[in-house]
């Protein structure tokens, strides 16, 4: 009880030190002069992202340990001697370039198939009106309401039907016609000015024209966001990828890791490995998309 | 009926623009969505289907683990989503006054551990919740306080899933605000503060306002998503202890996969989406009404 | 009902004409034997050592079906057989997703047979396939795993569950360090008196700092099958002998189950939080040393080997089988089960022929040997009885194998469908190990739900 105290006291101090402030939204200038506010800010954030990386970086430091010491306690946070036997362990699955190959094909192929159908669609929502618009809006966001447990079955027999088992169509046709791209660009579209538009169709603009020409170029931002959700998401699929091939040739990254899994229950280190792997081209997909999200500052400017 | 062949003619560069996602979706989305709800109402075997009515209903009302599962669904989510969100704004307003370097930095550090699959995720996490082995238990050890069963115990387990959803979240969610918040005009906040508003209140009445389609977005979609929780359960507790952690997805999983009963499974189905919907029009009327959409 | 009788006339009409077509045209069937015929078949990881591999090879858990379909296929060279290793996880859905397409595999080895395909009408009875020989080298317990309504769906392979439930494991060194005696050969099987005492004195803190470091053994209540084996202490079954009501909370029932609770927490020979366990957790319990017993039979043996070459274990320790605790006026007990391969309907009979042919060629005598690398036990006598001669594990696999001479089926006949109400007997198990309700209301509750459920009563 008594060192809890201390830790509360603690807090309490530094809650003193430095007042608490939420930062207002307006961008600092490119100064480093850090204020107090900004300090306990930083302070926070890293304190929050050091929570939420912690697994994270388990995830790596175990993949590089021996795998003896996997599972001890206190976990060795540094690893004295990091080893790369449990990546050589993995790159030994002879089909993990054929499964790395699809799954970049698939998550790859989806992704920009999401880009194109869901700005188009997403346009329409948000700036046109038509007859039936409320109710098809209605029918995207309700079809997600619709756990994949359930329409699993049908969607494989309509799969089955159409000959598309164990193909990449029929791996990637699926989550193409998902409405959760078309509701993100909906939802950002409609906070773009209306003015642009009839600006467009004034200086003599076509309809596809104010679409790839004006729409596209701000949508951006949203494009990267809905880039990198869909790519990242498809990317950890396991369940339909799983149910939907039927040959070792046809199977994605997750699917084959999880038969790694399988094969080695409690292999951590193995098992890390794959995932630490897994994750490397998500975080060069997210750096790479991220840099477009900071172009978003150019609507304001437009309108003011 | 002119009129109405006119006004879809009208309206054709709409019909335009929607007809390739639209003609996907229904056939390869709502399509199977519609037959899942039509299965509820059937006994749906292999080699023979029965109409059955409101028979699976019927059953589900009768099944107390129903009843469990749907309130531990509604106290998972209406955990999981304020606090997702709250995690996400704060972190959000806080990251944004920031150069672009610390911020593309903390983006980043919130949002990477989005990366690994659900399936590691919970690995982990299992590991950290472990009663002997886990980590959890270990820091507790170290201050002198006993140990917990965290996903073993009745009382802690669906607080737990819920905790772990809460650190492990909102880094998609922050990415988005953020990109979001980039894209307010800087002159509204300038009339903010010459009008003597302070910073907070400049965040409460013309940040958290604006950005309304994306709050709205994303509390739809955690909803949904939260509503939809399975693969912690499936891959963490099973539905245990004692029901603690039974939820309906997972509840759909059971009775669809292991005990083979697709018309029940289904109606379980069709409930979920009754409840999610109800709380989606509720969130648009409360969230949407001034935004026209 | 009437689509019904309507499906089966076509049923009949079909066998009907097929066996007129065979009966008149012995000769064309004969001829076209030769024709190409592709079976596919699905099987999760066992990672089985081939003949010609190198004792000490990588294996992955692909060799075994790539070698044996190949086997198959020098025999029949008409035949293809593809074969597809599956995860365990999402394997449920998988196999689901299939059978309602109308494409399941032709060939399968389920985790767990499911009563409910062979009721539907989706499995060829194999009836007619089982040999009088291979009736009798069968235990019985194997094939009547694969009985339901009287006929056989099952060519069992392999005495399954890695033996929970059937014996538990001793580290001798533990034993041997708090000087108690390993339960006498050739049974090694104890009384419960003998078993207590002993996990009394295998209860120790080992370094003095008032804690104790090693247990005598692990609740896991995730494992159903572990912890029924515990309820069969006292002589308790889940149902009825005719299977018409469970029957579980029967005195001996709440007797085995007090003695559960009571190990945690009034002897205090096991840790708490068993409520939380899985298997894995008791096996990393008892890898660590931190329990003096754990659970299953020679496959677990093997899992320290196989541990140590992966790296996982840093070295490989001695373990002995022991069998449960038993009550001498009712006697030992075991876990009785098994795996094997099922074959999906056919309407081609020249393909059922092979697909028949195929799952038995995996399960004949040959073929079962290779168990052995596994350390399994099969589901043929005569294997068993030569398979481990001469083995260093030779003794605690003959231990493992008069252990299921007392072997019981937990969870009833495959007649009665228990896997709607596992997640009950789960929680059974769970609401008594964290004490939220005594024993005896924990097994009335659980009785009450599964009557229910199972015979809606």
């Amino acid at each position: 009880m008594e060192r809890r105290g201390v830790i509360e006291q603690q807090e309490d101090q530094g809650r003193k030190r430095t007042p608490w402030r939420l930062p207002g939204t307006l961008r600092i200038p490119g100064r480093f002069a850090a204020t107090p506010g900004q300090v306990a800010a930083i302070a926070v954030l890293i304190g929050a992202a050091l929570l939420s990386f912690l697994p994270l970086y388990w995830m790596v430091i175990t993949a590089l340990q021996q795998p003896t010491l996997t599972v001890q306690l206190p976990p060795e946070w540094f690893p004295k001697a990091p080893t790369w036997q449990n990546f050589a362990e993995l790159f030994g699955r002879p089909l993990l370039g054929r499964w790395t190959l699809n799954s970049l094909i698939v998550a790859g192929g989806i992704t920009l198939a999401q880009l194109f159908f869901s700005t188009m669609a997403g346009y329409a929502f948000a700036k046109k009106r038509f007859l039936g618009r409320g109710f098809l809006f209605w029918l995207y966001i309700g079809s997600m309401m619709v756990p994949a447990q359930v329409t699993l079955i049908p969607l494989y027999i309509l799969m089955s039907r159409l000959h598309l088992i164990s193909t990449y169509w029929g791996l990637m046709l699926p989550s193409i016609a998902g409405p959760f791209g078309v509701f993100l660009m909906k939802q950002f579209m409609q906070s773009l000015p209306s003015e642009l538009i009839d600006a467009g169709r004034i200086d003599g603009c076509s309809e596809w024209g104010i679409y790839a020409r004006i729409i596209l170029p701000l949508a951006k931002p949203a494009m990267a966001v809905l880039g990198i959700f869909t790519f990242v998401g498809e990317w950890n699929e396991f369940l339909w990828p799983l149910v939907i091939t039927n040959t070792s040739e046809m199977r994605t990254l997750q699917v084959g890791l999880a038969l790694l899994q399988d094969e080695m229950p409690m292999a951590w280190g193995v098992i890390m490995a794959g995932a630490t792997y897994a994750a490397i081209p998500m975080v060069i997909v997210f750096l790479s998309f991220q840099r477009y999200f900071l172009k978003g500052l150019t609507v304001g400017a437009l309108k003011g | 009926m002119a009129a109405f062949w006119q006004r879809l003619w009208k309206d054709r560069w709409a019909y335009f623009f929607l007809a390739p996602s639209l003609l996907l979706f229904l056939v390869f989305f709502l399509g199977p969505v519609l037959w899942s709800a039509y299965l509820s109402f059937l006994d749906y075997q292999v080699f023979s289907t029965r109409w059955v009515g409101l028979e699976n209903y019927r059953r589900l009302a009768a099944d107390p683990v129903f009843w469990l599962a749907l309130r531990n669904t509604f106290l998972y989510t209406l955990g999981v989503v304020p606090l997702w969100l709250l995690k996400a704004l704060i972190v959000a307003a806080l990251i944004f006054p920031f150069a672009r370097p610390i911020q593309t930095f903390f983006k980043s550090a919130f949002y990477l551990p989005h990366v690994t699959s659900a399936v590691i995720i919970s690995l982990i996490w299992l590991w950290i919740f472990n009663p002997p082995f886990g980590l959890l238990n270990y820091l507790l050890s170290m201050v002198g306080l006993p140990k917990v069963a965290w996903l073993g115990d009745t009382r802690t387990a669906l607080a737990s899933l819920i905790l772990m959803q809460v650190i492990m979240g909102g880094g998609s969610t922050i990415v988005m605000i953020t990109a979001a918040m980039g894209s307010i005009p800087a002159h509204l906040f300038e009339a903010a503060y010459l009008d003597g508003a302070t910073r907070v209140q400049a965040f409460l009445w013309v940040t958290v306002p604006l950005l309304r389609p994306t709050l709205l977005y994303l509390v739809v979609m955690g909803t949904i998503s939260s509503f939809q929780v399975f693969t912690n359960i499936y891959l963490m507790t099973e539905g245990g202890p004692q029901f603690a952690t039974m939820t309906i997805v997972y509840l759909i999983y059971d009775t669809a996969f292991k005990q083979f009963q697709f018309g029940p499974a289904s109606a379980l189905g069709v409930v979920l989406f009754l409840v999610i919907f109800a709380f989606a029009l509720v969130q648009y009327r409360f969230l949407g009404s001034e935004v026209e959409y | 009902m009437k689509k019904f009788s309507k499906l089966t006339m076509a049923a009949w009409l079909v066998l009907l004409l097929t066996l007129l077509f065979s009966a008149i045209l012995p000769v064309a069937v004969e001829a076209r034997s030769t024709k190409p015929i592709t079976i596919t078949w699905w099987i999760n990881p066992w990672r089985i050592l081939p003949p010609g591999y190198p004792e000490d090879a990588k294996l992955t858990g692909e060799e075994f079906a790539k070698w044996i379909s190949g086997e198959f296929m020098k025999l029949y060279p008409n035949v293809t057989v593809k074969y597809e290793i599956i995860t365990n996880q999402g394997m449920e859905q998988k196999i689901a997703a299939a059978i309602l397409a109308g494409n399941p595999p032709d060939v399968f080895r389920p985790l767990a047979l499911r009563s409910i395909w062979a009721k539907q009408g989706l499995l060829e009875p194999i009836d007619n396939y089982l040999s009088d020989e291979d009736r009798k080298d069968y235990y019985d317990y194997a094939l009547n795993v694969g009985k339901i309504d009287g006929h056989y769906y099952m060519f069992p392979w392999n005495n399954s569950n890695n033996g929970m439930g059937s014996t538990l494991l001793a580290n001798p060194a533990i034993f041997k360090e708090r000087g108690v005696t390993l339960p006498p050969l050739p049974d090694r099987g104890w009384t419960v008196d003998e078993f207590l005492a002993a996990a009394k004195k295998l209860t120790f803190d080992r370094d003095g700092d008032g804690k104790i470091d090693v247990y005598a053994l692990s609740f896991p209540s995730k494992d159903l099958y572990v912890m029924m084996g515990w309820m069969s202490l006292f002589g308790a079954r889940l149902t009825n002998a005719g299977e018409t009501e469970f029957t579980l909370n029967s005195p001996e029932g709440v007797k085995a189950l007090q003695f559960i609770v009571d190990l945690v927490y009034k002897y205090k020979v096991a840790p708490e939080g068993g409520e939380g366990m899985g298997i894995y957790d008791s096996i990393n319990l008892f890898h660590q040393k931190k329990t003096a017993l754990g659970y299953g039979g020679p496959y677990e043996i093997g899992r320290i080997d196989r541990y140590v070459t992966e790296g996982k274990l840093k070295e490989a320790f001695p373990v002995k089988i022991v069998q449960y605790p038993h009550d001498p006026r009712v006697g030992p007990f075991a876990y009785h089960t098994s795996g094997g391969f099922i074959v999906f309907k056919q309407n081609d009979p020249e393909k059922r022929e092979m697909a028949l042919k195929f799952a038995d060629f995996v399960t004949n005598r040959e073929n079962t040997r290779l168990l052995k690398s596994l350390l399994y036990i099969t589901a043929r006598k005569s294997v068993n009885k030569d398979l481990y001669k001469g083995s260093p594990f030779e003794e605690d696999v003959q231990v493992y194998v008069r252990a299921l001479d007392h072997g019981i089926r937990y969870l009833g006949s495959s007649d009665l469908d228990t896997q709607p109400i596992e997640k009950h007997l789960e929680a059974m198990f769970q609401a008594a190990l964290s004490r939220t309700k005594t024993p005896k209301q924990a097994l009335d509750d659980f009785v009450r739900e599964a009557n229910r459920i199972v015979f809606k009563k």
